[in-house]
């Protein structure tokens, strides 16, 4: 092999992947041509320096944008397929009602007139149906949001955790809710995308403790990673001591270490 | 994929979450911009659900998705161009405050690793498209080489010796922006 064949092998070697024979190979080349060995030196610093380079933020509005895209090309397409079949009153109600979204929207719309119209009747009366009407809305929501994320289907699951983003910051059955998701629901996504949805509690204190109690409780690491993430944006400075004792874990996956070290060097 | 392929589109939503975290690092390292990358993550998963008759389930998922996110990412280059010079002006005051004169040790090992991150980004954005986007597929989204290799329609010993050239190339240009002597 030449110069050019062993440095190939100098990414793979430095993620700990070459086979046992490639990497006693490549050592003893390292050992004996210094010119491999100073590159192998200066680029393990590029690679491992490009291991640190902080991941960006997703927007608030990921999740929730793809969600309501779905939903409405779902919609689209459900309808232009039976749309040749179907022409009764009957036919569209059933599939209006068979949509939570749809018929949250339509009923916040109803509501919204509503209180437009007695704003319009008597101006004295618009603090208390704003309010009222605030606290419709957000009852609604926390019902949708509760009862999908019972579902037997790990899908709908999924939707009542984008519903848990339209909940008040102070809804504490939802958080409740979430963190049981986290903690006890069988589909990795689903755990993860409630990982996600916590950042609408983030200012609570309730919620960062229990998120830095269910980086021990997990057994998959991507979701202990999205834990680790969710501490870090929060700036949860309270986790570190659990953070610490993960990184110096022997039993810890290596990524997920790695990334709880991360996570305690930008905590500090 | 299959399933979403055969109308069951609500199956799309396990594959989003399952994949729209790493879409969304490749683009923001791809291009450096949040927004955008939120934009770009969504028009991959409509291209998904739009062209979802030409997924061919003998292939894994991954590969078909990065290709269209490859597709996605060339498109929105194409008609990025012209703003690329206001990009980087906002990066040059992204910065922030240059660092004080006096440091403790800790400060000055924190400071000097900050100023490392900022110089290899610099040098990311500068190295040519191609080399970033494999040094991104192999350094960021935790791809096997073998993956890799289908989403570019190469072998993978192609693959093994092109991240290396990539490696070697993106540490020329941030030696050099560092100011110092590249091995």
């Amino acid at each position: 092999m030449k110069c050019e064949d062993y440095r190939a092998l100098f990414p793979e070697y430095w993620e700990g992947g070459l086979e046992e024979e490639d990497r006693a190979a490549l050592e003893l080349h390292l050992a004996s041509c210094a010119a491999c060995r100073v590159e192998a030196d200066s680029l393990a610093r590029i690679w491992q320096g490009l291991g640190r380079l902080p991941l960006a933020l997703r927007g608030r509005d990921l999740r929730r944008r793809f969600y309501e895209k779905l939903e409405a090309y779902q919609f689209g397409v459900e309808e232009s397929e039976a749309g040749a079949q179907r022409s009764g009153l009957w036919e569209s109600w059933k599939a209006w009602w068979s949509r939570p979204a749809l018929q949250l929207g339509v009923s916040a719309a109803m509501l919204a007139i509503g209180f437009l119209a007695g704003y319009r009747v008597d101006d004295r009366r618009d603090s208390a149906q704003l309010s009222q009407l605030r606290s419709e809305v957000g009852n609604m929501r926390q019902l949708i949001t509760l009862s999908l994320l019972e579902q037997q289907n790990a899908t709908d699951r999924l939707r009542g955790v984008t519903w848990a983003y339209r909940v008040e910051e102070s809804d504490t059955q939802v958080l409740s809710a979430l963190l049981h998701t986290i903690n006890h629901d069988s589909n990795v996504n689903v755990r993860l995308a409630a990982v996600d949805a916590m950042r609408t509690f983030g200012n609570s204190p309730i919620a960062r403790r229990g998120l830095a109690q269910a980086i021990g409780k997990q057994d998959s690491p991507m979701v202990q990673i999205a834990l680790i993430d969710m501490l870090a944006e929060l700036k949860d400075f309270e986790a570190a001591p659990e953070l610490e004792s993960l990184a110096r874990d022997p039993k810890t996956n290596p990524e997920v270490r790695e990334r709880a070290a991360w996570a305690i060097a930008r905590l500090r | 994929m299959a399933q979403v392929r055969e109308g069951d589109l609500r199956r799309l939503a396990i594959l989003f979450e399952r994949h729209h975290r790493a879409l969304f690092n490749f683009f923001v390292h791809m291009n450096g911009d949040p927004d955008l990358s939120d934009d770009l993550v969504q028009d991959v998963f409509f291209r998904i659900l739009r062209y979802r008759a030409s997924y061919d389930n003998r292939r894994p998922f991954s590969a078909w998705m990065y290709q269209i996110a490859r597709n996605v990412n060339l498109d929105n280059a194409r008609k990025r161009r012209s703003e690329l010079q206001l990009a980087a002006e906002a990066d040059e005051d992204e910065r922030g405050p240059r660092e004080p004169v006096s440091m403790t040790p800790d400060a000055e090992r924190a400071a000097s690793r900050r100023e490392e991150v900022r110089l290899l980004r610099k040098a990311l954005e500068l190295l040519p498209e191609d080399k970033r986007e494999i040094l991104i597929l192999s350094r960021f989204q935790n791809l096997k080489y073998h993956e890799i290799a289908a989403i570019l329609g190469c072998e993978v010993g192609a693959v093994k010796v092109r991240v290396y050239r990539a490696t070697r190339a993106l540490g020329q240009i941030f030696f050099e922006l560092a100011g110092e002597k590249a091995s």
